[in-house]
């Protein structure tokens, strides 16, 4: 020990230098840890706000006492229970002198809705944070605002809900529990639930929705809600009840988020696989300073295992200094980024620590940077003590240390990524990936060298100059080197670009093209004979429209003569069939429209000219991930029942929509012929007007057409984006952090490979080389391979980013050049300052001479 | 091209303790002159090579190339001197590792921008006795090897002066006899000047004149 520790003092500066870097690696790793739970968090917050608590039981006829005990026996002592009742029910109401009707959503709450989420509702001009018990013992009603508008109703107005009159005591502006679902964005009227009875909105035979929700005071309680789901689903056996929790509710867009942060945690174990590189790099560096002292004490009457003990504690002592150092670094710098980007982040964004696997990834992750060494380690002290001290020849791990390092290190990340994933399926997909693509990486760069590199070397290289020559020599004869670095630049590169293409990708599905006005308002429930008089009083109050579709209610009866419907309810022996016999047995709307919708692009079979509705069977273009989800193909025939009268059609053609538009989109079109007579109501969409705000619009209709539905698209779709684009955000900066880590495991193998051929750059500078000429062969031969790699990595994000969005997201790629310009030339200038600065270090007249 | 050193003083400090390494030195060497510089471990030999390369420099005194003074020279200009006026031997014959034996010959030509390196490396090596090693790397070859290719390298662009340190003092008596055979045949058909710092007094005794460095001074043997 005493012996060490002296080690440790006189040569601190190299022990300082190695702790600093692995601290720096460390903390990297941990604060891309640390972002991804908060992020998950955020996330899981954004869930519970929808659902309005952190766990929902609902169903289509009351909830029983029994069951409700039964409920509370599973889930903790402390939580909080609201009961809700929902149910579509006619309100009565007078506008304009006259007594009108209109079939609306009614949420009946008791005093503690909701449990998480707001309700701000506005009421004389002030706004406040509403809960079940402020809705007054009397009867009173609180509507969304565009329900409002669409009924002409005005505070202190009454309206009756079924056989009670309420009180009209304000409006809704804002509700968390209307998300991006078109069902869950319709406009509701709130009132107490001790209302219910009166109301007797409930008889035999009425379709109402009775759902219990419960909270818990702690916040964390991601890892636990799933089996508590699993639990009751088990319990309740009816699969009538339907149990959800925030991360069902996790949609579109927010669900492919989830899925981002899920990879976002196996990218922070590519981190890892950096770092550890980083970590072997120095220890290797380590190594071949101690070969001449361990030689000298092999000389002295040392054995074989006391020189292995003695590298084997001080290497432990640096990796534990350097992780316990990274851990403390990790929290100040995640505390320091955070008021910087706090701005970008959404409002509920708090920084989480997740002691497990902070805990987990600062054990596992250095310490098996250091088992990559042993190898190494046991090849120095088994090497003969005069060799040694001469240190004229590189010490040669055994096969066997190696195989079994490998095998231990490779099961040691596969657990770690089963750990992060917490999914089989999942790690074994990512380990799977990373090992292949490493692999083609490393081929490449191979490849580069034996077939690119070396015959162009024979053919021109005494043709040269000196500086294409050296480096090209330098590539040629040190391929490991050219290997590492473009595999290492190359997996930073593809890492930290993914996420700017995924992130534009899903940005892109939420925003419309850019020369598109995307709708304002939705108009639904349009019958045919009001469609010319909709049009004119929109265009004569200038407002645009922008796209309108006749809309036909159906179901699919038969696929080539085969029955289509899952008709025995109740009989499913999984979710997944229930939830498959559910989507079958839902109905399919179908249109006819002249030509192609502008979003839509015939991807397989007929174009749409083609299309022919005078055959046996007129032809039908259907959406192609419906299709699949079907397992619809072209030349299939669908019988289709549309009020009773069946109608077939065949599939000629599959096509994409861009929803993103929210234009009328359909699953299923004919061509105008055969459905011009069916019963049908219309759809229609409007522009955004200079003259006229959404809510003018939507009074404007409801005057005149007080039967017709405007839903206010614009303002729920700003509303999601934006936050999108904030939980988005959040996920570039830990990408950044990646990329960040990248790049300082390239430098840090930079400085090493500079270091350790100090006095070959010596030799050329003695031959004559100036400061200048040497530094711009190191840049040249060292940074240029980092620009290899990371042109590598570019183009390779391009394509994963293709391969996720098609295969795993069922997206059309948007690319962000842009970003990935952006990050690229940040990476570049970073590595080229620290190979610069290196070399300038290097390069000193005084450190020449002390090698003479 | 006449080396001459005037006056020179060098020092180092360690912690509190100032090293007089060189004091007052003097030295001339007129060209085609072959100079020995002997002396104890720690006298100053490596330092007085490094400050005749211009790696390191004065701290007072004077330094002229053909009676040009280095004081004004900065390091461009040194490196553009050592192209084309410097060879170097070293005891541990510093090859560059990833080139192979002629690469290593025909980098100081190809440093002066020459085009046609290969035959002169070539003809040099074989001479030597090394054309069947031609394109082995420096680690498949052997001391002796490595070391008559390090003095092809330092001869091979036709420099003024050659710094030598301890050319055979990693080599066996008979490799060593061997490699200064070959040097001193070169250098006396080359006609270059050379400074020679040994512990050897083979080398010294083969050399035109002998200097033995001695509390910071040179003085004739």
């Amino acid at each position: 020990m005493s012996l060490i520790w002296t080690s440790l003092r006189r040569e601190r500066r190299v022990f300082a230098l190695w702790i600093f870097c692995l601290s720096v690696a460390v903390t990297g790793l941990l604060v891309v840890d640390v972002f991804r739970h908060s992020l998950s968090e955020t996330l899981r917050l954004q869930g519970r706000k929808i659902l309005s608590a952190d766990l929902s039981v609902s169903a289509r006829r009351p909830i029983q006492e029994a069951e409700q005990i039964k409920i509370q026996q599973i889930l903790p002592k402390d939580s909080t229970t609201s009961h809700v009742t929902e149910m579509l029910a006619m309100l009565t109401f007078e506008t304009n002198g006259q007594i009108a009707t209109r079939l609306s959503s009614v949420r009946f709450v008791d005093d503690p809705y909701p449990l998480a989420g707001d309700l701000v509702v506005e009421q004389n001009g002030v706004t406040k944070n509403l809960r079940g018990q402020d809705l007054g013992a009397s009867p009173s009603a609180w509507l969304a605002r565009d329900l409002a508008t669409l009924l002409g109703v005005k505070q202190n107005d009454k309206i009756k809900i079924g056989q009670l009159e309420f009180v009209v005591s304000g409006w809704t502006e804002k509700d968390s529990t209307q998300s991006f679902r078109l069902g869950a964005m319709a406009p509701r009227v709130y009132v107490h639930r001790r209302h219910l009875t009166q109301t007797a909105l409930i008889q035999e035979g009425s379709t109402f929705s009775d759902s219990l929700f419960w909270s818990w005071p702690t916040t964390d309680l991601t890892p636990e809600l799933p089996p508590v789901k699993k639990k009751l689903e088990a319990l309740l056996q009816d699969p009538g009840i339907q149990v959800t929790i925030p991360t069902d509710l996790e949609q579109g867009p927010f669900r492919v988020l989830s899925r981002l942060l899920d990879y976002l945690g196996l990218t922070g174990l590519v981190t890892l696989c950096l770092g550890w590189t980083g970590v072997f790099y120095l220890g290797r560096r380590w190594l071949s300073l101690e070969r001449t002292t361990t030689g000298i004490l092999k000389c002295l009457g040392l054995t074989v295992s006391q020189v292995r003990l003695l590298l084997l504690l001080k290497l432990t002592l640096i990796l534990l200094a350097g992780v316990l150092t990274g851990g403390a670094l990790a929290w100040s710098a995640a505390q320091a980024l955070f008021p910087l980007v706090r701005e970008s982040l959404p409002s509920e964004f708090q920084l989480v620590w997740s002691w497990y696997s902070g805990i987990v990834l600062l054990l596992i992750g250095p310490l098996a940077g250091g088992l990559m060494l042993l190898p190494l380690l046991n090849a120095v002290v088994r090497q003969d003590a005069l060799t040694l001290v001469r240190g004229d020849s590189e010490p040669k791990p055994s096969l066997w240390d190696l195989s079994l390092t490998s095998v231990v290190t490779l099961a040691l990340f596969a657990a770690l990524t089963v750990v992060q994933a917490r999914s089989w399926t999942v790690s074994g997909i990512f380990f799977g990936t990373l090992i292949g693509t490493v692999i083609v990486l490393a081929a490449v760069a191979s490849g580069l060298h034996r077939f690119a590199l070396r015959p162009y070397f024979k053919k021109k290289g005494a043709e040269l100059g000196w500086l294409l020559h050296l480096t090209f020599a330098l590539w040629l004869r040190r391929q490991g080197l050219l290997v590492l670095l473009i595999t290492v630049t190359a997996m930073s590169g593809l890492l930290s670009q993914l996420v700017p293409h995924l992130e534009k990708t899903l940005v892109g599905e939420l925003s419309a093209p850019p020369d598109f006005n995307r709708p304002a308002l939705f108009l639904i429930d349009i019958q045919d004979e009001q469609l010319t008089d909709l049009s004119g009083l929109l265009s004569a109050n200038k407002v645009g429209i922008s796209e309108s579709a006749p809309f036909i209610r159906s179901r699919i009866l038969q696929v080539n003569g085969q029955e289509f419907e899952r008709k025995q309810a109740g009989d499913w022996a999984t979710r997944e069939q229930e939830v498959e016999a559910r989507f079958r047995n839902r109905g399919v709307n179908l249109t006819y429209r002249r030509e192609l919708a502008a979003g839509d692009r015939v991807v397989a079979g007929k174009t749409w000219a083609e299309l022919e509705q005078s055959g046996d069977v007129p032809e039908i273009s259907v959406e192609q991930s419906y299709a699949e989800r079907l397992g619809l193909k072209l030349g299939d025939i669908l019988q289709f029942d549309i009020q009773g009268v069946e109608v077939q059609g065949k599939i000629a053609n599959l096509r994409t929509v861009d929803w993103s538009r929210f234009e009328p989109n359909f699953f299923i079109t004919f061509k105008p012929g055969v459905l011009d007579e069916a019963p049908k109501t219309w759809i229609m969409t409007v522009r955004r007007s200079e003259h006229r705000t959404p809510v003018e619009t939507q009074s404007l209709i409801a005057k005149e057409f007080p039967n017709i539905t405007s839903i206010n698209v614009r303002e729920a779709l700003d509303n999601a984006t934006e936050l999108f684009l904030k939980l988005a955000a959040g996920l570039k900066i830990a990408s950044w952090l990646c990329l960040g880590l990248g790049v300082f495991v390239s430098l840090m193998i930079l400085v090493f490979q500079l270091a350790s051929s100090r006095r070959d750059w010596h030799q050329l500078q003695i031959l004559g080389l100036s400061p200048r000429e040497l530094g711009l062969l190191q840049l040249l031969s060292h940074f240029g391979l980092v620009v290899v790699g990371l042109t590598f990595g570019t183009l390779l994000s391009a394509g994963v980013a293709w391969a996720i969005s098609h295969f795993a997201l069922k997206l059309s790629v948007r690319l962000d050049w842009v970003a990935a310009g952006y990050t690229l030339g940040l990476a570049l200038v970073c590595t080229y300052l620290g190979a610069w600065w290196i070399g300038r270090r290097l390069n000193q007249r005084a450190a020449v001479a002390r090698s003479l | 091209m006449k080396l001459e050193l005037v006056g020179v003083n060098k020092a180092f400090r360690q912690g509190q303790v100032e090293l007089k390494i060189l004091q007052s030195l003097d030295l001339n060497v007129a060209p085609g002159e072959i100079v020995a510089v002997v002396g104890e471990s720690g006298s100053g030999k490596s330092t007085l090579l490094s400050l005749v390369a211009g790696f390191d420099s004065l701290d007072s005194g004077a330094m002229k190339w053909s009676g040009v003074d280095t004081l004004s020279w900065n390091e461009s200009t040194w490196a553009k001197f050592r192209k084309s006026n410097l060879g170097f031997v070293f005891q541990s014959y510093h090859l560059i590792p990833y080139l192979t034996a002629e690469e290593n010959v025909a980098l100081p030509l190809k440093l002066k921008g020459q085009t046609d390196t290969q035959s002169a490396a070539q003809l040099l090596l074989q001479r030597l006795g090394l054309g069947s090693r031609l394109h082995h790397l420096p680690h498949q070859l052997s001391g002796g090897e490595c070391q008559r290719v390090a003095i092809a390298r330092a001869l091979v662009h036709s420099p003024e002066l050659i710094l030598a340190d301890e050319p055979t003092g990693s080599l066996d008596i008979n490799t060593g006899s061997q490699v200064l055979d070959i040097l001193f045949e070169l250098l006396g058909e080359s006609q270059r000047a050379a400074l020679i710092v040994t512990h050897s007094l083979e080398v010294a005794a083969r050399c035109h004149r002998v200097l033995t460095l001695k509390q910071g001074r040179l003085w004739p043997q």
